[in-house]
C-alpha cells in the first residue's frame, strides 16, 4: 500500500485496508463511493426519503463498527448494501408502530427531494408501499443492488432456493399489480 | 454477477425501481456522514428511546465485549433550533398545551413528539445533573484509567487514543459543562451538554457501565415524567392571501346532511368511532390517529364545504381534496383557528399555514370551504375559506395528484378528541 496515495485514487482492497486501520479519509472515501446507493436502497425499502437517509447513516455507523470483519474486499459493496437494507427494514417496522405520522415541515434547503410523478411510478410506488418491509428489502437487494439469490440468502439468513422462492411469489404479486395497468 | 432472467418483466421491474429511487440521495457531504458514523459519542438517541432494561443491556453488552459503546449509536436527526418564545404560535397550543403568544410575522413552527422546554422538567433535570456531578467526575476518571488497562485495545490503538483524548477533554471541561447546564433554557441544551452520554459511550468495564446506568435512572425518570411532547420547527409560511382568481364552482355534485339517507354509516376504525346521528357525522378518537372519510366519486377541480365544531380535545380537523391523507391535500383547522395545509405523498408536508381569523371561535362551529384546482399546465391552487372569508392560498408548480377522493379529515394526537361535522358538499364548475 502506498502510504502517500490519496484515498480517492485507491482500489477497494487498499481503501478497505486503510479504513480498517482507522484511517478517517479512507472511510470517508468509502462513504463517498457507496452512500448514494445505500440511500437509494433504503428509499426502496422505506419509501420515505428522510427515513432512508437516516437508515443509510445508521448503516455507516454499523459499518464502521464492524468494518474489520470484512475479509474479502470484493464483498464490501454487498455487505454494505445488506446492512443498509436491513437497517431500513428495521426502521420502517419501528415507524409502522406509530399510528400518527408526523407532519413534517418543508424546510427551506432541507428537503430537496422531488418525487417522481409519472403514473407508472405512482403505480410502482403504490405497489411497493403495499409490500411488507421484508419483501421491500428483498426487492431492493435483488433488483437495485443486483445481488444473486445466494448473496441475498447469505445476508438475510435464507438459502438461495428460499430466496428464489420468495422472490418468485413477490414478482408474481407485483406482475399482477403492475401489469394490469 | 447477478442471476437475472430474460423475463421482460424482470427488466421492467428493475428499470422502474431504479427510476423510482433515482432521485433519492443525501445532500450532505461524505465527510459529514463519515464523521457522524465514526463519532465516539451520541449513544443518547438510541438510549433515550429505549426502555431502561434495554439501556442496561446496551451498556452491559458494550462493557462485557470491551467494545466502546460509542459505536453503538449516533444521533441522526438534524433538528432546527427552537425559536424564541415570541415566535411560538397560539395554534401550536392546540397540540402542545402550551400557552404562547402569536408572532407578528408568518414564521412559524410545528410540533413533533419530543419533550420541549417545560420549566418543571427543566429544573428537575438540572437538579439531577447537579446531584450526580461528583459521581460523573469519578466515573470519568475510572473510565479513562480502565482504557489504559486494556491491552491490546479491541478497537485498535487509534481508537484507544481517540477515546482517551475524548475522556481527558471531558474531564477538563466538566466545570464549564455544569455551569452551562445550570444556565440551560431548553431540554435540548441539557441533552447536548449532558456528560453522561460521552461517559457511557466510552465505558469499557462493567462496573463503570453499571454505575453510569444507575446515574441515568433519575434522568430517565425526569424525562418520563414530562407531560408535553413538542419540538419546534421554523417554517416560512406560503399561504398568504394574494387574491388568486378561482373558477366558478356552483354546480352541486354531491351533498350529504348526515341524516337518515346519508351515504355515510356508523363505523368503527382502529382508534375510534364514526357516528351518524341527527344530521351530524361525529368522530370520536380513543387514541392518536389520522382519519379520512371520502365522499363517493373522484374529483379534480372542485370546491368542498362543511360546517364543523370542535367538541372536545385538541387536534386538527377539516377537509381533504384529491386523495386521502397518503396521497392528496388537506386543509385543517386547529382549535385556535390556525389553518394547516398539507400535501401528502410518501410523507405529509405542511405547505402552508395562516393564523386564525379575527374573533374566531371553533367551539361555536365554523364554515370551512376548500377549493382545489389546476396543477397540469398551470399551477395547482388550494384556497381555504373560513366563515366565508378567504384566509389562505397555496400554490404549487405541479399538483401532487390530479384527482382523487374528497372528504373529511381529522388528526387526533392524544385520543379523547371529538369533532362534529354537520354537512358535506362538493361543487364543480357548471357545464
Amino acid at each position: 500500500m502506498n502510504a502517500l496515495a490519496q484515498p480517492g485514487t485507491l482500489g477497494t482492497p487498499e481503501l478497505l485496508e486503510r479504513a480498517q486501520s482507522g484511517d478517517r479519509e479512507a472511510f470517508t472515501e468509502l462513504v463517498e463511493r457507496h452512500h448514494d446507493e445505500l440511500v437509494r436502497i433504503c428509499f426502496a425499502v422505506t419509501t420515505d426519503i428522510d427515513t432512508a437517509r437516516d437508515a443509510a447513516q445508521q448503516a455507516w455507523v454499523k459499518a464502521w463498527q464492524q468494518l474489520r470483519t470484512v475479509r474479502e474486499p470484493e464483498r464490501l459493496r454487498t455487505w454494505l448494501v445488506a446492512i443498509a437494507a436491513n437497517e431500513a427494514r428495521q426502521r420502517i417496522r419501528a415507524d409502522s408502530r406509530r399510528r400518527v405520522r408526523e407532519i413534517a415541515p418543508v424546510l427551506p434547503n432541507a428537503n430537496d427531494y422531488t418525487p417522481i410523478r409519472s403514473p407508472e411510478h405512482l403505480d410502482l410506488a403504490a405497489a411497493v408501499r403495499n409490500l411488507d418491509p421484508d419483501d421491500r428489502r428483498l426487492l431492493a437487494l435483488r433488483y437495485l443492488a443486483g445481488m444473486t439469490a445466494e448473496e441475498i440468502g447469505a445476508q438475510i439468513g435464507l438459502s438461495g432456493s428460499g430466496v428464489r422462492s420468495r422472490l418468485s411469489r413477490l414478482v408474481a404479486q407485483l406482475r399482477e399489480e403492475l401489469s394490469n395497468d | 454477477m447477478t442471476d437475472m432472467t430474460d423475463d421482460p418483466f424482470d427488466a421492467r421491474l428493475t428499470a422502474a425501481l431504479k427510476e423510482y429511487v433515482a432521485q433519492a440521495h443525501d445532500p450532505r457531504p461524505a465527510a459529514e456522514i463519515a464523521n457522524a458514523a465514526m463519532r465516539p459519542r451520541s449513544l443518547r438517541s438510541r438510549l433515550a428511546g429505549a426502555r431502561r432494561s434495554r439501556r442496561v443491556l446496551y451498556f452491559a453488552v458494550a462493557a462485557l465485549l470491551l467494545v466502546p459503546a460509542a459505536y453503538v449509536g449516533v444521533r441522526l436527526v438534524n433538528v432546527p433550533p427552537p425559536p424564541s418564545p415570541g415566535e411560538i404560535a397560539d395554534w401550536a397550543a392546540d397540540i402542545c398545551g402550551i400557552n404562547m403568544a402569536f408572532g407578528s410575522d408568518l414564521q412559524h413552527i410545528i410540533f413533533e413528539d419530543f419533550h420541549e422546554p417545560l420549566q418543571p422538567t427543566l429544573e428537575q433535570l438540572k437538579q439531577v445533573e447537579a446531584d450526580r456531578r461528583p459521581s460523573v467526575e469519578e466515573a470519568y476518571r475510572a473510565a479513562r484509567d480502565a482504557l489504559n488497562d486494556l491491552t491490546p485495545y479491541p478497537g485498535g490503538e487509534p481508537f484507544r487514543q481517540a477515546m482517551l483524548a475524548d475522556f481527558q477533554s471531558g474531564i477538563d471541561g466538566i466545570p464549564e459543562t455544569y455551569e452551562a447546564i445550570a444556565n440551560a433554557t431548553t431540554l435540548d441544551e441539557i441533552y447536548e451538554l449532558d456528560p453522561i452520554y460521552d461517559l457511557a459511550a466510552g465505558a469499557s468495564d462493567l462496573e463503570t457501565a453499571q454505575s453510569v446506568v444507575e446515574m441515568d435512572v433519575a434522568f430517565s425518570d425526569a424525562i418520563a415524567a414530562s407531560t408535553t411532547f413538542c419540538r419546534w420547527y421554523e417554517y416560512d409560511a406560503r399561504a398568504r392571501v394574494k387574491g388568486i382568481a378561482t373558477p366558478d364552482f356552483s354546480e352541486v355534485a354531491f351533498e350529504d346532511g348526515f341524516d337518515g339517507d346519508s351515504t355515510f354509516a356508523n363505523t368503527g376504525f382502529d382508534s375510534g368511532q364514526q357516528t351518524i346521528a341527527v344530521g351530524t357525522l361525529k368522530l370520536s378518537f380513543s387514541s392518536s390517529y389520522r382519519y379520512f372519510v371520502a365522499a363517493p366519486g373522484q374529483y379534480g377541480d372542485a370546491r368542498i364545504e362543511t360546517h364543523l365544531r370542535f367538541d372536545k380535545g385538541s387536534y386538527y380537523a377539516g377537509l381533504a381534496c384529491r386523495g386521502d391523507d397518503n396521497t392528496g391535500y388537506q386543509a385543517l383547522l386547529g382549535r385556535s383557528g390556525g389553518v394547516l395545509i398539507n400535501s401528502s405523498d410518501a410523507d405529509s408536508h405542511m405547505i402552508g399555514r395562516v393564523p386564525p381569523p379575527e374573533g374566531f371561535d371553533i367551539s361555536n362551529g365554523v364554515d370551512l370551504a376548500v377549493e382545489c384546482f389546476g396543477g397540469n399546465s398551470d399551477p395547482f391552487t388550494l384556497v381555504v375559506y373560513v366563515n366565508g372569508e378567504r384566509v389562505a392560498e397555496v400554490q404549487q408548480e405541479h399538483a401532487t395528484v390530479s384527482e382523487g377522493p374528497w372528504g373529511l379529515s381529522a388528526n387526533s394526537y392524544s385520543g379523547g378528541d371529538e369533532v362534529t361535522f354537520d354537512s358535506l358538499r362538493i361543487l364543480v364548475e357548471s357545464q
